[in-house]
C-alpha cells in the first residue's frame, strides 16, 4: 500500500474543494443537518404515498441523499446540501410529512418539500452522524481497511477480500443483512462480528469517534 | 572539498567553452600530447588518490573502530528481511523479521547477507546503503543517537516486489530494549489465552507451520518470517501494512493480491470465522 502514496495525493487533490467548503460552512456556524428523510428513494416515496405512510420516516444519513439524475428526490451537490438544509432545519409539523404522496408526482418540487422532511427529534443513535468525513478517510487509511475493500478516495485501497465500497452511500443493506443506518454502520465498522457472527470482517481497532468519522466518510461514497 | 570541486568544474567548463569559441590556430595547443597526458591522466589520478585517502580517514569510524555492543544478522530474502540477534559466541539468540530494534546511542554491528539475489540494506536517516550479496558477508557498524522509528528500504532492485521490501528500525531507550529482547527470546506458547487457542490450532492445521515458526508450537517452518511475536511488530509484509487484526486477516486471505509473487499462497479457502480466528491469534502474539 505504501507504494501507492502518489495516488493519495491525486485523490486528495480531487476531493479538496468539497471538504474545504464543508469546513467553511462549519466555520460559519452552519452545521450539517442532523437527520433527514430525504434519502428515501423514489419508489419508497411512491409506496409511502400510496399507502398513506406519509409520516413514516427512514433514518438516512446526510450523505445519503440520492442524486437527481437517478430519478431520486433531491439534488445531491454534496457541497450545496449543508446550505440548503441549514436554512430549513426548523421543526416541521407532521402535516408536512403527508406531502410524501405529493413527492411522488411533483418530483421537481422536491427541494422545497423535502426540506420539510428533516427531523431533529429522532432517537440519538439514529441521527445523522456527527462524524467528520475527512478524519474518517484518514482513519480508514491508517487502519488499512483497504487491504480487504476497494474504497474510492483512499490511496491503495484495492482489496478483494470484502465487497468494494463504491457507492456505499446508496447500499440498502449492510453485509446483505442489516439496514444501512448510521447507528448500525458505526457499530459495524468497529465490531462487525457482534452484528453478524459469521462475517469475515474482524473487529477493527477504531474508537467511537473514529467509527463515526469512518461511517461519515462511507456515506459520502455515492 | 566543495571549493576544490567547484574549481575543477569551472576549469573543465572554461576549457570546453574555449575550444568552442577560439579559432582553430589558437586552440591547437590543447591537443598537444603533453597537455592530454597531464590533464587526462596525471591530474585525475592525483586528485582521486588524495580523495580516496581522505575517504578512508573520514569513514574510519564506521569500520570497526567502535566496538559494537550488539550484533544483528540481517538476511535479505525476496522480499523480506530475516533478522537474527546474535549472542557473544555468535550463536542465534532469537529470530524475528522485518523489524530491527536497537538500543539508542549504542553502536550496533549489522552483518548483512542475502539468501537469493542482491539486496541493499538502507536506513536513510542513519547510515549509507550497504549491499547484501549472495555468498558474501558485508558488515558495518552504526548507532541511532535518538530513540525513534526509522524506516529502512531495500535499495537494490531485487524483483517484482522490491518496492514493498521495507522495514522499520526502532531505536529504544537501552533499558526498555533489554526488556524487549528478553520478551523476544521467549516462546509464544503459554501466553496464549484460551479463546485464542482455536486460532492457534487452525494455524497448525492449515499448514502455516510449514513455512513459519512460532516458537513453542509445532510450527517450525523456515521459509517465511518468524511469527513468534508478529503481533508486536509495527508492520507485516515487510513494511507493507500496519499490524492489526484486519490487515493480518486481509493479508492471509489475499496474499497474492497484496504482494503478488511472494512465496506465500493466498489462503482464500479459509472460512470467515477461521480467518478471523487465525488473525486474532497472530495479533495476540506480542
Ligand atoms: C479482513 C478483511 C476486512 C477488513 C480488514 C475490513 N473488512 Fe469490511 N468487510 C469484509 C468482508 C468479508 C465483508 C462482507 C461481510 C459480510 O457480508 O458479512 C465486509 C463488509 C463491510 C461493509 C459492508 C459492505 C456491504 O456492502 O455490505 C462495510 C461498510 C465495511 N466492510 C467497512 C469496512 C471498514 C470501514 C473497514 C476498516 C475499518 C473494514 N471494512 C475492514 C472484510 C474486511
Ligand atoms: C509456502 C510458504 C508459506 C506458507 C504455507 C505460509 N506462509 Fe506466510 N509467509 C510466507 C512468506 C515467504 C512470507 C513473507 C512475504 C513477504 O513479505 O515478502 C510470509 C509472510 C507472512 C506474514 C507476514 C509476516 C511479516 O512479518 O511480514 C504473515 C502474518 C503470514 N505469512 C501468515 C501466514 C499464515 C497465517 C499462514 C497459514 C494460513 C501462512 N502464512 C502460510 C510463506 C508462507
Ligand atoms: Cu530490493
Amino acid at each position: 500500500m505504501v507504494a501507492f502514496s502518489h495516488l493519495s495525493l491525486a485523490s486528495q487533490e480531487r476531493d479538496r474543494p468539497r471538504f474545504q467548503l464543508l469546513q467553511l460552512l462549519r466555520g460559519k456556524g452552519i452545521e450539517r443537518p442532523r437527520r433527514s428523510t430525504v434519502g428515501l428513494h423514489h419508489w419508497q416515496l411512491s409506496v409511502a404515498g400510496s399507502i398513506g405512510l406519509g409520516t413514516r420516516r427512514a433514518e438516512y444519513p446526510f450523505g445519503q441523499v440520492p442524486a437527481p439524475d437517478t430519478g431520486d428526490c433531491l439534488a445531491n451537490g454534496t457541497a450545496g446540501k449543508p446550505l440548503l438544509f441549514a436554512a430549513t432545519r426548523s421543526r416541521i409539523s407532521s402535516a408536512v410529512h403527508s406531502l410524501f404522496g405529493f413527492c411522488n408526482v411533483y418530483v421537481l418540487l422536491m427541494p422545497i418539500v423535502l426540506a420539510a422532511c428533516n427531523d431533529a427529534d429522532a432517537p440519538e443513535e439514529q441521527r445523522v452522524l456527527e462524524g467528520d468525513a475527512e478524519a474518517g478517510r484518514a482513519a480508514i487509511a491508517e487502519v488499512e481497511c483497504g487491504v480487504c475493500h476497494r474504497i474510492p478516495g483512499v490511496a491503495g485501497a484495492n482489496g478483494i477480500v470484502g465487497p468494494p465500497l463504491d457507492s456505499f452511500g446508496r447500499r440498502q443493506l449492510i453485509a446483505g443483512v442489516l439496514p444501512n443506518r448510521p447507528g448500525v454502520l458505526v457499530r459495524w465498522v468497529s465490531d462487525a462480528p457482534s452484528l453478524v457472527p459469521n462475517t469475515g470482517m474482524p473487529q477493527m481497532p477504531l474508537d467511537k469517534k473514529q467509527a463515526r468519522d469512518v461511517a461519515a466518510y462511507l456515506y459520502t461514497l455515492r | 572539498m566543495f571549493t576544490g570541486g567547484a574549481l575543477i568544474f569551472l576549469l573543465v567548463i572554461g576549457l570546453t567553452v574555449l575550444t568552442i569559441i577560439l579559432p582553430q590556430e589558437r586552440r591547437r595547443w590543447l591537443a598537444q600530447q603533453n597537455v592530454v597526458i597531464a590533464g587526462g591522466i596525471v591530474f585525475p589520478v592525483a586528485v582521486l588518490s588524495l580523495l580516496l585517502g581522505y575517504g578512508f580517514f573520514v569513514t574510519r569510524g564506521h569500520v570497526g573502530a567502535e566496538e559494537p555492543t550488539l550484533r544483528i544478522e540481517v538476511i535479505g530474502e525476496q522480499w523480506w528481511w530475516r533478522v537474527r540477534y546474535l549472542d557473544e559466541s555468535g550463536g542465534v539468540r532469537f529470530a524475528t523479521a522485518n523489524e530491527i530494534r536497537v538500543p539508542a546511542g549504542e553502536p550496533v554491528e549489522f552483518i548483512l547477507k542475502s539468501a537469493d539475489v542482491i539486496h541493499s540494506f538502507w536506513v536513510p536517516s542513519l547510515a549509507g546503503k550497504l549491499d547484501m550479496v549472495p555468498g558474501k558477508v558485508n558488515t558495518y557498524t552504526f548507532s541511532a543517537d535518538k530513540p525513534g522509528v526509522y524506516r529502512g528500504q531495500c535499495a537494490e532492485y531485487c524483483g517484482a516486489q522490491h518496492a514493498l521490501m521495507a522495514f522499520y528500525l526502532v531505536a529504544m531507550e537501552p533499558g526498555s530494549f533489554d526488556a524487549w529482547a528478553a520478551g523476544q527470546a521467549d516462546p509464544a506458547w503459554d501466553r496464549v489465552a484460551a479463546e485464542l487457542k482455536y486460532g492457534r490450532d487452525l494455524f497448525i492445521a492449515n499448514g502455516c507451520g510449514a513455512c513459519h515458526t512460532v516458537r513453542g508450537t509445532p510450527a517450525t517452518g523456515d521459509l517465511g518470517p518468524d511469527l513468534t511475536h508478529v503481533g508486536g511488530r509495527l508492520s507485516i509484509g515487510a513494511g507493507t501494512l500496519p499490524t492489526n487484526i484486519g490487515t493480518l486477516a486481509g493479508w492471509i486471505s489475499s496474499t497474492q493480491h497484496v504482494k503478488p509473487g511472494v512465496s506465500m499462497p493466498s489462503f482464500g479457502n479459509l472460512e470467515s470465522r477461521d480467518l478471523r480466528a487465525i488473525a486474532a491469534y497472530l495479533e495476540s502474539l506480542e
